[in-house]
């Protein structure tokens, strides 16, 4: 029987540490690496846009208020900050648009 | 676990690039500016950029972000910077200059040519920086609509 | 600030050149001026220009440090018949060189066109800046 054969073969087998693949390990690179979940995902892309926004937001009030600013990096960070809403936009448009998909499948 | 976070979809590295060559694009220009303000001030020495310097330190970049001009200070009556910026990003350069009875190392023809290189430049670096940003926003209207 | 505030160095370079030719124009209008109302001849006048140090909000420039008068000595010329003639018969005129005053005048001249040109890149480079991004 084949338990037999696995039991008579088990003194022989070596339990070896197996390497986590590389994008699990703690201290791995992070450039490219995946992603752990697509809630993660979300959560960093978000936390993203919205440092953006908040740059953005920050270069303009204090060009506002006078303080010495460049025209360049103030234009470029609000440029950044409305591609990063857009796509925000685009990205729920989309999710909302995937649900109604499916809540309208027959059952 | 961290994620990558190293560029995001709206920073791309020719918006990266096309920003630091805009800062030195802006920075040179307050310096030529400020060498023709100067055209006829008796022993000024014209301050410019080092060649080939268009991806400066990340402290310069921060300094110019600041608003502080980079200095060089060879001469304790020049103005001293906060440490945190790197110095030589804006030098004192003597450049030889003939026909000035006055010390001065200005010459007005070789300021404005720079002036004007620079504003070229300048004027390229926007469209390109405009051009990628449409891009982007095309691509995220996926070409429907405006 | 950037590019806006160098429109201040800029323009400073220009009041600086101005006042320069207003003194030249002083200094030729007066070139044979023998007697001031304070009773001395006509010196030439001269604009001491200083560069502005940079700062944050204020990249550079230049100021005019003082309006000096010229120290050097005076033009003698004989001539016993002038009412202003010293007892030797020497008229003291003012120390103005036409030819000198004239070169002055075109590097001022010069300079103040550079700094136009200076002025004016500065708001093109601000204006394409303002274009990136809109359809």
């Amino acid at each position: 029987m084949e338990i037999k054969g696995i039991v008579r073969e088990l003194p022989r087998i070596q339990i070896r540490e197996i390497e986590p693949p590389k994008w699990l390990q703690p201290n791995a690179p992070t450039e490219n690496a995946p992603y752990a979940d697509f809630g993660a995902m979300l959560r960093e892309v978000i936390g993203q846009v919205n440092d953006a926004q908040q740059h953005s937001a920050d270069l303009a009030q204090r060009f506002a208020r006078g303080e010495p600013v460049d025209e360049q990096t103030l234009v470029l960070a609000m440029e950044r900050a409305s591609l990063a809403f857009q796509l925000t936009l685009q990205v729920r448009n989309k999710v909302l648009d995937a649900y109604q998909e499916v809540m309208r499948l027959q059952v | 676990m961290r994620i990558n976070t190293y560029r995001t979809f709206w920073d791309t590295p020719t918006l990266q690039a096309s920003e630091r060559a805009m800062n030195r694009a802006t920075t040179r220009h307050k310096l030529l500016a400020h060498n023709l303000a100067n055209a006829n001030t008796p022993r000024f020495v014209r301050w410019d950029l080092p060649e080939g310097e268009w991806t400066p330190a990340p402290s310069v970049q921060r300094a110019l972000q600041a608003g502080v001009l980079p200095l060089r200070t060879t001469d304790p009556r020049h103005i001293s910077l906060p440490p945190t910026a790197q110095p030589h990003a804006a030098t004192p350069t003597p450049q030889p200059t003939p026909m000035r009875t006055d010390g001065s190392t200005i010459d007005p023809e070789y300021e404005l040519a720079q002036l004007a290189e620079n504003e070229l430049r300048y004027a390229m670096l926007a469209r390109i920086a405009n051009g990628q940003i449409r891009t982007l926003q095309t691509a995220i209207r996926e070409g429907r609509g405006q | 600030m950037g590019l806006i505030s160098t429109l201040r160095a800029s323009a400073s370079g220009l009041s600086a050149e101005r006042l320069r030719m207003d003194l030249i124009a002083d200094n030729l209008a007066n070139a044979n001026t023998t007697r001031t109302p304070d009773g001395q001849p006509y010196r030439r006048k001269v604009a001491i220009f200083e560069p502005i140090a940079p700062t944050p909000r204020m990249p550079g420039g230049v100021r005019v440090a003082q309006i000096a008068q010229d120290a050097s000595p005076p033009r003698m010329v004989y001539d016993p018949s002038h009412p202003d003639a010293d007892p030797n018969g020497y008229v003291t005129y003012p120390n103005v060189d036409i030819v000198h005053e004239m070169v002055d005048m075109i590097t001022a001249s010069r300079a103040y066109e550079a700094n136009i040109q200076a002025f004016n890149a500065a708001k093109d480079m601000f204006l394409r800046t303002l274009d990136i991004g809109r359809v």
